[in-house]
């Protein structure tokens, strides 16, 4: 196989923005080399759950399994697991050359290329360097990302026990964003929509547990949000505004906390606690970052040329894609991604109305 | 100077494209017109409203001027039409053949409906005075001015950015700016810093919870031309109701579904979402594709967008537009539905068919009926629907699932169960995991090619029970596909009359592609319950 003697669009970060940007080039005809760091394709979307309940709730979970046979059968994408971007030189203006390093056997292999997307991702917000949450120390306490990883795994049981007894959970939003004490002063954008889904799909199967949702502003834009909010009334799940500022573990294992109501503080105990946590950057960011050229905001996303132009960055032929240039739901980073290919796209074909 | 262009795009993939057909002049048209002909598409442009209203944008970086002169600017590289009466389009093979009037008949590649939504006009019970938030629509300087939020119905997040952003001009102007609301409207990157930066410029923010606020004029007085007093009670300072009296008051709605254009609800017939707006709630519907390939909606007749997300979804949707009429390139001549002598050209398949992909054509002897083979998708549903039985899919025939139903009563000492799947989400889930050896698994292209006839085949094969998995409804990719199954199982469960209390010995289900663990339970269980064993 020879796919690499012909230049191509390298797109670093298999998530579903990577695998967006590269279906939309392949399917224009032009070829991709797609540099994963994981073994497999899919990043964090593949290790969420479906959250349909007597239908389809819109999380855009099982997109990411199209899109990955899409890819992964195309002739013109050339799919690197397990590799890393190791350096991106420039030996002409229009072209790149990406060394991309295997991080099990330490082979490197070149990659000619006409254009660069980052699609690298973001980490979710580690909420236990805020010790009153007590996350990783009190058991009853998770991540809304490691909820969704057990219902994806079919393993809720392993978490809330067996006993059919009824559940108290509440989910607290906002953990990690609109935080200006951690530098994370952003709304994330996905997390309101994502705890209102989760909420209704464990109702859907625990019509007698208590399911509470404490937020600071509800974020419920874009299509059939809003009837994800007036499900979430007619199926009885509480709605608070305000999120109480700690968790306080009882000698029985249950969690208590202390919400203002009208005034008063009141005193209520939970079994489970979800803390919806925030998009953050990715850890080596800065190495990405300086590796193409390009600039970290204030939070440490990856700046794009502006809010006019969201997805060229101040390197030419070098783009973003997705969560790597700031926080989106799986709908928007899509989009994002869907606009990313149009850019690499007008470019290119920019170049070549320029030959002629 | 003379270097060979790194990737070809044009000469090497692609003979020459079609044209786009925008319709809708405003921003969200000129939006999607530059991001195509951006790529290389040639694009005629349908003037609709002169009047085209501003899309909302809050961003501190963002330049408007400098946005809308390069829009502008996109008008000396499209064809405009006035068109003189009114506008129809239908499928012709791959293209759309559109009339503008009753002359003037043109031909395109894919359609792009952007024709915007007007925003709400101000509910009733507002009194009169209260004007809609508007990019357009500054407060004057140095007044006290309320913006209010949420009011009955959400309002728009790029509407309520809008009225943070004015309020905290018209503080800064030495003017008195209340925001009142249910929720903060943050949903951008900048979002929170420009509400902390509304809070450090003194405009105050009242959050209403449950309570709405109430409005009324503010008492006549002859040296102020209007005013009101709105009546607000804080959750969060939980204290008496606050009375703040100002000069003007404007309203942040949301766009109305009931203005969006007739002709796009008409060709997307079964592609609008709850409220009405255009595309589908589905997730197959996203940047702006519809289920009718080669049909794209872009702007706030999609429902709620800012300006930036319009861009997104017009860049998005011109990239998907390419590559369909690539696609469409690359199938000129293949062939998807076979359509044999006996059609009576009833028509039911072109009303039926969720992509748009069968056409018409009225001949002078005898018309014809085709399917465009770039736009199908192969999910069955006319060859299931067909009441004449005269279709068949070239990729899944009749003959497949002959074949399986031979297959069934070959070994039906056994009593085997089966199972009819879709490719998308329950074929995907079984390849991860392994069926029951007493299971024939069919995976099909999509649940809704499974007819009432291939049921009564499949039961006259002597299995045991039949099981047809769909995707989750609202989520299967063509439409509707997954809602056929489900109604054609229900039919023949009535004919069949299954006495209440006995095992059906037809089911249908829904999984998701993620679903493994899940589907592998729905098929242990129904062949326990139609075996009769218990749990």
């Amino acid at each position: 196989m020879d796919s690499h003697a012909q230049p191509s669009v390298v797109i670093v970060g298999g998530g579903i923005a990577g695998l967006s940007v590269a279906k939309c080039l392949s399917d224009n005809g032009l070829s991709c080399t797609l540099i994963e760091r994981e073994n497999q394709l899919g990043g964090h979307v593949r290790s969420w759950a479906c959250m349909a309940t007597d239908r389809c709730l819109r999380c855009f979970c099982c997109t990411v399994e199209d899109l990955i046979d899409v890819v992964e059968s195309s002739e013109r994408v050339s799919v690197l697991t397990g590799c890393e971007l190791e350096s991106l030189e420039r030996p002409g203006t229009n072209s790149f050359r990406v060394q991309v390093r295997n991080a099990t056997n330490g082979d490197r292999q070149p990659v000619e290329a006409a254009a660069v997307v980052i699609a690298a991702g973001f980490t979710p917000y580690d909420p236990s360097e805020k010790v009153f949450w007590g996350y990783g120390v009190h058991r009853g306490v998770v991540t809304l990302q490691e909820l969704d990883t057990l219902v994806r795994r079919d393993d809720l049981a392993g978490f809330v026990g067996e006993s059919d007894e009824p559940l108290k959970m509440a989910f607290f939003q906002c953990v990690g964003s609109r935080d200006r004490s951690i530098g994370a002063d952003y709304c994330s954008q996905y997390c309101c929509k994502a705890a209102l889904r989760m909420a209704l799909r464990l109702r859907k199967d625990k019509p007698d547990w208590e399911i509470t949702i404490f937020y600071i502003d509800l974020q419920v834009a874009g299509k059939f949000a809003g009837s994800l909010l007036s499900l979430a009334e007619e199926k009885q799940i509480r709605l608070i505004q305000g999120v109480p500022g700690e968790i306080v573990p009882r000698e029985d294992g249950t969690l208590e906390i202390l919400r203002e109501h009208k005034g008063v503080n009141v005193r209520e105990i939970y079994d489970k606690i979800v803390l919806s946590v925030g998009q953050h950057p990715l850890p080596d960011v800065s190495r990405l970052s300086s590796l193409a050229g390009l600039e970290t905001d204030r939070f440490g996303f990856l700046t794009a040329a502006g809010t006019q132009d969201p997805c060229r960055t101040r390197v030419d032929r070098v783009y973003v894609a997705g969560t790597v240039g700031g926080p989106k739901d799986i709908e928007q980073t899509v989009e994002h991604a869907g606009r990313t290919a149009a850019a690499v796209l007008a470019d290119l074909n920019g170049s070549e109305r320029t030959q002629q | 100077m003379n270097q060979k262009p790194a990737v070809s795009l044009n000469r090497d993939y692609m003979p020459t494209l079609p044209a786009a057909l925008v319709i809708g002049d405003g921003q969200s048209g000129l939006l999607s017109a530059k991001a195509l002909t951006d790529i290389g598409i040639a694009v005629t442009m349908v003037k609709t409203r002169p009047d085209g209203r501003t899309l909302h944008c809050s961003a501190p970086d963002f330049d408007r001027q400098g946005f809308e002169k390069s829009l502008r600017s996109v008008l000396q590289e499209v064809e405009l039409v006035e068109p003189q009466g009114a506008v129809s389009m239908r499928r012709m093979g791959d293209d759309f053949e559109v009339r503008f009037g009753a002359r003037n008949v043109r031909t395109f590649g894919c359609v792009f409906f952007t024709s915007g939504a007007d925003m709400t006009t101000v509910p009733s019970d507002l009194p009169e005075g209260v004007a809609a938030v508007s990019p357009d629509r500054v407060p004057a300087p140095g007044t006290k001015v309320a913006f209010l939020l949420d009011y009955i119905s959400p309002s728009s997040p790029a509407a309520g950015l809008t009225a943070i952003r004015q309020a905290i001009d018209n503080a800064a102007s030495g003017g008195a700016s209340f925001v009142i609301m249910k929720h903060a409207p943050v949903a951008h990157l900048f979002g929170e810093a420009l509400y902390e930066d509304a809070k450090r410029a003194g405009v105050e923010f009242y959050r209403f919870g449950e309570t709405l606020p109430t409005v009324r004029p503010r008492p006549t007085d002859p040296s102020k031309d209007s005013g009101m007093c709105i009546s607000v009670v804080d959750v969060v300072e939980h204290g008496d109701p606050v009375t703040l009296e100002v000069d003007r008051l404007f309203y942040a709605g949301a766009p109305d579904a009931s203005s969006v254009m007739p002709l796009a609800k008409e060709v997307l017939v079964n592609d609008v979402d709850e409220e009405g707006f255009l595309l589908s709630s589905s997730v197959h519907c996203h940047s702006g594709r519809s289920f009718a390939n080669g049909v794209f909606a872009v702007g706030e007749c999609t429902g709620e967008l800012d300006l930036i997300r319009t861009a997104a979804q017009a860049a998005a949707a011109a990239a998907r537009a390419r590559s369909w009429m690539v696609r469409a390139c690359a199938r000129k001549e293949a062939e998807a539905v076979r359509f044999t002598d006996a059609c009576i050209r009833c028509m039911t398949c072109l009303r039926l068919c969720p992509h748009n992909a069968i056409s018409f054509v009225a001949g002078a002897g005898r018309s014809t009926v085709t399917a465009s083979a770039a736009a199908c998708e192969e999910c069955g549903v006319c060859v299931s629907e067909c009441p004449r039985l005269v279709l068949d899919l070239v990729f899944f025939p009749e003959a497949a699932i002959e074949s399986f139903v031979d297959e069934a009563s070959r070994i039906h000492g056994s009593r085997p169960v089966a199972v009819y799947g879709c490719q998308r989400s329950p074929g995907r889930a079984a390849s991860r995991i392994g069926l029951p050896p007493d299971v024939l698994f069919l995976t099909v292209p999509c649940a809704g090619r499974i007819s009432e006839s291939v049921l009564w085949a499949t039961m006259a094969a002597g299995v045991q029970g039949i099981l047809v998995v769909g995707c989750h409804h609202g989520n299967c990719a063509s439409n509707n596909g997954t809602d056929w199954a489900e109604a054609r199982v229900t039919a023949a469960l009535e004919k069949l009359g299954v006495p209440t209390g006995m095992q059906p010995p037809v089911q249908y289900a829904s999984v998701a592609a993620n679903e493994e663990a899940r589907f592998s339970r729905i098929v242990r269980d129904f062949c326990r319950a139609v075996r009769g064993e218990t749990t």
